[in-house]
């Protein structure tokens, strides 16, 4: 017989046997399911995590090209077009800057773009076209409502610009719009090229490297082909190789898919080698027939890659929809928005993994499988696992007990990873929900709110000078009853030239320990392009902040004070401000240095003394943009004193306390606002919610680890009380043959399995309360937004459903044993 | 008194069956092995009968529920075979008095000590199975069948491969048995044992079981 046929009886005797292991197969299938459903969850979010990474991080360089250059003459964009390794080539022609006056300071440029360039600049129009006639325009509908005009095709905007020093205006038809993304610093406005060509405009080409060059050297010799001069071009390619260490070192899904193949690895192997003793006679039975060793392993691989072929597919696709359920929860970060992936050729990771799994889980068991010997396969066996017997004497226990302990030890191997599996399921699951329900709410909103509402305009940056409006509804809101306390905050940015004393500090502070903060920073170019920028000519942005009524106090509680004193007499005569300053973990190094306190600064040309550095609450400047990628230092003013100084600028974000009968019509009047204006506020129910989904981004896949290990140690010791079961069938037999009754077999079999569930709960319980009261408390202890809460409710809801399943499963396994025999008899009776 | 007159379709075999045991009654079968199961399921009253009925000391033995079957066993018969093993973990003591712990009696130390004697288990109650020879572990296998005064033994293929004085041994022992406790014993095995003095014997033909005299007449006649 050749080595590759295998003979037909053999064939038929493995049909049977595929037969006769439905519910082996059934088994591996559920496993083989479970196993890839967690790879491609796990797979799926972190794609996610890096596609959202790599698109906040271009959304903040403006451009999804690789190389922007400006002021490119008209003959060379041909010949940079047909560049050897340029992919792709938008070409753009600057008009000017927008100058209308409802836009404030909001970067909004007036160009000609083809549409390749307008799509490196997230800014193609998704509803209409790219204007051709030179009275159309494609806009954003953020820089559209802020003109006062909603997004429809044909409506007219006027536009306002400055050319040579004479402002222009002009009426335009509106034929194109998107929505524009709030990562982007600048908004474009996009006219036709016959328009922008009346301009006398410099050309400007964003290009797409070929992804297998190096862009950094490619842009070298671009600039010396081209002869570019400094300035005129600039790399905006980020790095992935700093994104994807950031993804990488998120050690919760290396853990979640160490469980997971652990996990796998453990159940397939136990229900391969428990199907492998319970087929013993079946190989012995094949090997007598002539098969040879290698005949056997491939009818059981063959076996095994046909389950695979049925539940890895199904299991990739649970996975899949699972997976992008999860996304939007799950990722963590600070993004505007969580934008979800699609990509199918990531599904060949886990495809990978869970072969790998299935392969690695019965390579052995299946090479032992082929050496089994003809006259072993038949013999009975009586032993179990085949280990020694030993002694033992339980005395006055009952003889049922007995014997059902005697059992347990005879298949201790097929119960330990089951008991081991629950253990650690039950730990875990108790573990992760002490810390889920010790997350303080109270501790939280301390943190996140500073009072009961907050109202934000509908542009919070440095730049864009407050809404008048807001200032409108300041004093509507502020007079309204039941208004117990309130605030308003300012915010006015621009460069100043940093005195040398505290770049000095900065410098040594981001670049000592070999420049490891500064290798950190690395993944955000822009923030990097402004620290040169200040290491080059000590240029930084200031960011000047007005503050009054309820944000005062809440930056002066004595929690926040890193140096100085704060007085708040001396604050409001407008002689001092306040400098933020990041407390660090271990003391005055790890700080970010700013000035120091009793320092002299100049703001707008007036002098100012630092009064104390603070911790500035994190709520005061959340959802506020900053137009140098963080890189600024911030300083804070008595409103008034602001007033004076940025007597054009209006309040950002207004914050108001309310008595509690007022809640629900405040709400409504805020609801209203926002619909109307734009603005978006911020309620207690809205942060309860945040948080809430934090905690569910923190401890969600953990709890899933959790239950996915109890649910696989239930299925282990399901299987391993079941085949056991399968197994021994013909000593029950000889049993009742001796005087057992039923009744006493079936009580025998739950002692077993009730012996089993009572080891892993009795273990659970003494290893959970020491964990829970050692190391968790430990860990909660040290968490700002977390008070310790004691709590075995899982193990206790659990408890009972562990008993009912240890009950119930060896009566149905047993009922199906005899149904079985009665079945086979009466086909041998036909 | 055991008595079976039944057929069984086993096998597709008809299996002609008239048995009758009186107590204290030896029933010595020749079997040939392709029989073995049918023969010794339908005895036992495993085997479900196409037609029969059977009793034991008058109450009904055949077409009763498993678990009825089962106390029946644990309390008026006994199955000696070697396919019906002894516990692993307990000790001879214990197996033989298992059905004790089945029903959830006491011990009956005081009986025990007749069947230490009966059936030479002076130095083997303490011992675990797995330290037993073959004819030890028959040894007890017997004892266990005959515990607490059994009306019917049935005993399978136990001396097989015995040597003749080791069968003889056996034979002597369950004679002791059969007229202390007064049982009704059924041998099944597999040769022909003559040296043996039973009080009835029955052989197989064409898958009828006739008895030793009548089959002996035909033989002549042939």
């Amino acid at each position: 017989m050749s080595n590759k046929e295998v003979p037909s009886a053999v064939q038929k005797l493995v049909h049977r046997n595929f037969k006769t292991n439905k519910g082996k197969n059934l088994l591996l299938i559920a496993i083989i399911v479970l196993c890839s459903t967690f790879y491609s969850i796990f797979t799926i979010i972190p794609y996610n995590e890096y596609k959202n990474l790599e698109r906040y991080t271009q959304h903040k360089n403006g451009t999804s090209a690789d190389i922007v250059i400006n002021d490119l003459k008209d003959e060379q964009i041909p010949r940079l077009k047909a560049w050897d390794t340029c992919t792709l080539l938008g070409e753009s022609l600057f008009v000017s800057e927008a100058e209308n006056e409802e836009l404030g300071n909001q970067d909004t440029e007036i160009r000609y773009a083809d549409n390749e360039y307008a799509q490196f600049f997230y800014s193609f129009p998704t509803v209409g076209n790219m204007p051709q006639a030179e009275d159309e325009i494609a806009i954003g509908t953020k820089t559209l409502r802020k003109l006062g005009v909603s997004p429809q095709i044909g409506n007219t905007v006027t536009i306002v610009w400055n050319e040579g020093g004479e402002q222009f205006k002009a009426e335009f038809k509106v034929v194109g719009f998107w929505n524009d993304d709030d990562e982007l610093e600048t908004r474009y406005i996009w006219v036709s090229k016959n328009f922008a060509k009346s301009y006398k405009s410099g050309n400007t080409v964003g290009i797409k490297i070929d992804d297998n060059t190096n862009v950094t050297d490619e842009l070298e010799k671009i600039v010396k082909d081209f002869d570019l001069q400094d300035g005129q071009y600039y790399l905006t390619q980020i790095n992935y190789c700093s994104i994807a260490v950031e993804i990488l070192l998120d050690f919760t899904t290396w853990i979640a898919l160490m469980v997971v193949f652990i996990i796998s690895v453990l159940m397939l192997g136990s229900v391969q080698q428990i199907s492998i003793s319970g087929n013993t006679a079946f190989y012995g039975r094949l090997k007598a027939m002539g098969a040879e060793e290698k005949q056997i392993r491939r009818v059981i691989w063959k076996e095994l890659w046909l389950v695979l072929a049925v539940s890895l597919p199904i299991g990739l696709i649970i996975g899949w929809y699972t997976g992008y359920k999860l996304v939007p929860n799950m990722i963590r970060g600070s993004f505007s928005y969580v934008e979800l992936y699609y990509n199918i050729c990531i599904l060949i990771i886990p495809a990978i993994l869970t072969i790998i799994t299935v392969f690695i889980s019965n390579f052995k068991k299946i090479i032992d499988a082929g050496k089994i010997d003809i006259e072993q396969a038949f013999k009975y066996k009586v032993n179990g696992d085949n280990e020694p017997i030993r002694e033992k004497k339980y005395p006055g226990f009952p003889i049922l007990f007995q014997m059902s302990m005697d059992n347990l030890s005879r298949y201790k191997k097929r119960s330990r990873i089951g008991i081991l599996l629950i253990i650690i399921g039950l730990v875990w699951i108790s573990s992760f929900y002490v810390i889920n329900i010790s997350f303080d709410e109270n501790k939280y909103l301390a943190v996140t709110r500073i009072s009961d509402y907050s109202l934000n305009s509908n542009d919070m940056s440095d730049d864009a000078m407050g809404s008048a409006s807001l200032e409108e509804y300041a004093d509507f809101l502020f007079g309204h009853e039941g208004i117990t306390d309130h605030g308003k905050l300012y915010l006015q940015g621009y460069d100043e030239i940093l005195p040398e004393k505290v770049s000095n500090r900065i410098v040594n502070y981001y670049e000592s320990n070999n420049r490891e903060r500064l290798k950190y920073m690395s993944y955000d170019p822009v923030w990097i392009q402004q620290y040169n920028q200040m290491k080059k000519n000590g240029k930084c942005r200031y960011q000047i902040w007005g503050i009054d009524g309820l944000v005062i106090d809440a930056i002066m509680e004595q929690g926040n004070l890193i140096s100085g004193t704060f007085n708040k007499d001396e604050f409001m005569t407008g002689k001092f401000v306040i400098a933020q300053g990041i407390s660090g973990d271990e003391g005055l190094d790890e700080e970010e240095p700013t000035y120091e306190v009793g320092e002299k600064i100049l703001i707008s040309g007036k002098e100012y003394e630092i009064m104390a550095i603070a911790d500035v609450p994190y709520s005061i400047k959340q959802n506020v943009k900053s137009s140098s990628a963080g890189f600024e230092l911030s300083f804070f003013l008595p409103s008034k004193e602001f007033g004076s100084l940025f007597p054009d600028t209006n309040a950002q974000k207004l914050f108001f306390n309310i008595a509690e009968y007022a809640d629900s019509s405040i709400s409504k009047i805020l609801t209203k606002i926002e619909q109307d204006q734009g603005f978006t506020f911020t309620s207690d129910n809205q942060i309860i919610q945040q948080y809430h989904n934090e905690v569910f981004a923190q401890n969600g896949v953990e709890m899933l680890v959790g239950y996915a290990l109890i649910l696989a140690g239930m299925v282990q010791m399901g299987n391993s009380i079941f085949s056991s079961i399968i197994n021994r069938k013909k000593e029950f037999f000889l049993m009742s043959r001796i005087g057992m009754t039923q009744k006493q077999i079936k009580i025998m079999l739950i002692l077993e399995s009730l012996t089993c569930i009572a080891i892993s709960l009795i273990s659970s319980y003494i290893l959970g309360l020491a964990i829970i009261n050692f190391f968790i408390k430990f860990y909660i202890s040290s968490q700002w937004a977390m008070t310790y809460n004691f709590s075995i409710s899982p193990m206790l809801i659990l408890t009972p459903i562990l008993l009912i399943f240890a009950i119930v499963l060896p009566m149905l396994a047993y009922r199906w044993v005899i149904n079985q025999e009665m079945h086979i008899q009466s086909l041998e009776g036909e | 008194m055991f008595n079976l007159r039944g057929i069984t379709d086993k096998e597709k075999i008809i299996l002609d069956m008239k048995l009758m045991v009186e107590r204290e009654e030896i029933c010595y079968i020749v079997r040939n092995n392709e029989y073995k199961n049918a023969l010794f399921s339908a005895v036992c009253g495993w085997e479900p009968m196409a037609a029969g009925e059977g009793s034991l000391n008058g109450r009904k033995w055949l077409n009763i529920s498993l678990d009825e079957k089962a106390i029946q066993f644990r309390r008026t018969a006994g199955i000696a075979s070697r396919d019906y093993k002894l516990f692993s973990h307990m000790n001879c003591k214990r197996n033989i008095m298992i059905s004790d712990e089945l029903d959830g009696d006491r011990h009956d130390f005081k009986l025990y000590r007749k069947y230490v004697t009966i059936f030479f288990l002076d130095k083997l109650s303490e011992k675990q199975p797995k330290e037993l020879s073959e004819c030890q572990y028959a040894q007890v296998l017997l004892a266990r069948s005959f515990w607490k005064r059994k009306s019917l033994v049935i005993i399978d293929g136990l001396f097989d491969n015995m040597l003749e004085e080791e069968r003889d041994e056996f034979i002597f022992m369950i004679r002791n048995a059969v007229q202390e406790f007064h049982t009704s014993v059924i041998i099944l095995a597999a040769k022909d044992c003559t040296h043996f003095e039973v009080n009835k014997k029955y052989l197989f033909c064409n898958g009828k079981l006739i008895p030793q005299k009548v089959f002996q007449s035909i033989i002549r006649t042939i």
